[in-house]
């Protein structure tokens, strides 16, 4: 997947939920988009399989799956694809499950649709030993099931095709620490084992720079960082830091983090500054005048003005 | 301590079968102390804390607040010292009502004279670092992030003085900079004398805010203890698999 210049604006008003983003997945790859409320990752995650949010219309920017313009795709078509080379978990998952269906018509349902007849059953028990989910889950109503369940099964239903590749926005935000540790070891076997490419979006540091093998960094609509998960501890943008630095970890002394003053504006108009300056401690004249590019360093790129001097410009 | 529970049971009725949520909880909390109740989704966290505060009935167990019988019953009564603050901040708070009167309303439901109230929650806003309150105070829930909703669920609870706080996963719902300023706003509430008793499934989390741990499963406090010691030597399986999923 490719997404080029990417912007995002609501419609009637001067209101960009994301501006000039690019990003690509690799085939095989996982990615994780890291930010906060308000950064973008949901509206990033919709257009990414070409369905904006509703409200929300596409300025300039592509986004290409396999090559193919997923924005501009006639509906049929991308229906065919959805579920089949392409799926989206979204972040309410677990409320998508049909309320007056059992699992199983819902999972033989989507099978059908992309293979016509066919034994679902054989298709679906495998997954469900991977999730963890024991079978009398199939003759359950959603309602009936827990809310971890629910997201396992939504992950399921997204990966019953064996897709290329999944997107998931917040996959373990709703989940207790102990299925979150299951989602993400199942994600990273299904990449490995399957060769499923994997964009998600997270709030999570830990789960992003666990995950993924590159982690981009959205904040204010804009990616402001981009760099190889090992890298994590070399992260540049006074955001990132910020991010890493705020997340208490065990054996931390009480009152010893500190979360980021402030907190995240719209971006309403085309960017004239940087995003983050009023947040930033670093920040300089210059931060407040001009909007940083997006510049390469090392095997990232980052977009602030403390590394722009000198820098190549990146895109 | 200030409180003190004892074999705490709780079912409820699913259907026709009879689950048990609370299988005798057994637990105490000092004065000035904040006590973090750490397990996974269904372990009975959030009943063991709406039972505390009254807003459902035990159906057995008894319990002690500063030195007095606490009736396990749905009712307010023996409550005036305890504020319970919910999960989530965007639905915690009445979206047709202005901070200073979300802020106020313990205090009016109190019948507490208007000048007085507007006092309280001027002061309430400062100590939850919210300042200058005068910013805040004419401002709908719609008009603050999310850290700031729940600095302005904080405040209310404690705009009643009550020596007993009650978290239900305070930071749950919050990007974690604004999360962990919050943890560090309830530790220096802590500093200055007030009990807190918060439910957690962040270990970590837990571990940076409180003086002890009370490790959940299955209905019950498995295990408890000072985080460091707790995470050391974890005698019980429910500590180990919570440790390993965030280590």
């Amino acid at each position: 997947m490719r997404i080029e210049h990417l912007t995002l604006k609501v419609s009637g008003r001067s209101l960009y939920p994301l501006w000039d983003v690019s990003l690509r997945v690799e085939d095989n790859e996982v990615v994780a988009v890291l930010g906060e409320s308000g950064g973008g990752k949901t509206s990033l995650a919709w257009a990414a399989v070409g369905r904006p949010l509703p409200g929300q219309e596409v300025v300039a920017g592509k986004v290409y799956f396999k090559g193919r313009d997923i924005l501009n795709m006639p509906p049929a078509e991308r229906r065919r694809i959805y579920f089949k080379e392409l799926s989206l978990v979204p972040q309410n998952a677990p409320d998508t499950l049909h309320p007056t269906q059992t699992v199983a018509r819902t999972l033989w349902e989507i099978y059908t649709a992309k293979n016509g007849k066919g034994e679902a059953r054989e298709a679906v028990l495998p997954l469900l030993e991977e999730l963890g989910l024991p079978e009398e889950v199939l003759r359950k109503y959603p309602h009936q099931l827990s809310g971890g369940q629910k997201q396992r099964v939504a992950l399921l239903l997204a990966l019953l095709n064996r897709p290329q590749l999944v997107v998931l926005d917040e996959p373990t935000s709703a989940l207790d620490v102990l299925t979150q540790k299951k989602v993400k070891d199942l994600l990273g076997k299904i990449n490995r084992e399957h060769g499923t490419g994997i964009l998600f979006f997270t709030h999570d540091v830990s789960l992003a720079f666990s995950l993924a093998r590159r982690v981009v960094v959205l904040y204010g609509g804009q990616v402001v960082e981009e760099l190889p998960a090992f890298k994590r501890e070399s992260a540049l943008h006074p955001y990132t830091r910020g991010l890493l630095a705020s997340g208490p970890r065990i054996g931390d002394p009480p009152l010893s983090r500190r979360g980021i003053p402030g907190y995240a504006l719209p971006l309403l108009a085309p960017p004239q500054a940087c995003s983050f300056a009023a947040r930033c401690p670093q920040a300089r004249d210059v931060c407040r005048k001009e909007a940083p590019p997006l510049v390469k360093v090392g095997e990232g790129q980052v977009r602030c003005f403390a590394y722009a001097a000198g820098a190549q410009r990146g895109g | 301590m200030l409180l003190v529970l004892k074999g705490v049971v709780k079912h409820f009725r699913v259907g026709r079968e009879r689950q048990e949520v609370l299988a005798g909880v057994n637990l105490g909390v000092g004065r000035g102390e904040v006590v973090a109740l750490v397990g996974a989704s269904g372990a009975g966290k959030t009943t063991l804390l709406h039972i505390i505060a009254g807003l459902l009935a035990a159906d057995g167990g008894e319990a002690f607040f500063a030195g007095r019988p606490l009736a396990l019953r749905e009712t307010r009564q023996g409550r005036e010292q305890m504020s319970l603050v919910f999960q989530d901040p965007y639905a915690a708070l009445s979206p047709h009502l202005k901070v200073a009167d979300i802020v106020g309303e313990p205090l009016f439901i109190r019948r507490k004279p208007r000048q007085n109230v507007a006092r309280a929650v001027t002061e309430a806003l400062h100590a939850v670092g919210l300042h200058p309150a005068e910013a805040y105070l004419r401002r709908y829930p719609h008009q603050l992030s999310g850290g700031q909703r729940q600095r302005v669920a904080l405040a209310r609870a404690l705009v009643t003085k009550p020596t007993l706080l009650l978290a239900d996963e305070p930071t749950s719902m919050l990007d974690v900079s604004v999360g962990v300023e919050i943890l560090n706003l309830l530790r220096s509430l802590a500093e200055k004398g007030m009990s807190i008793l918060l439910t957690a499934h962040d270990l970590a989390a837990a571990c940076y805010v409180a003086d002890r741990l009370a490790i959940m499963a299955e209905g019950q406090v498995v295990e408890e203890g000072p985080p460091a010691r707790l995470l050391a030597a974890p005698s019980r399986s429910a500590t180990r698999e919570l440790l390993r999923a965030v280590t």
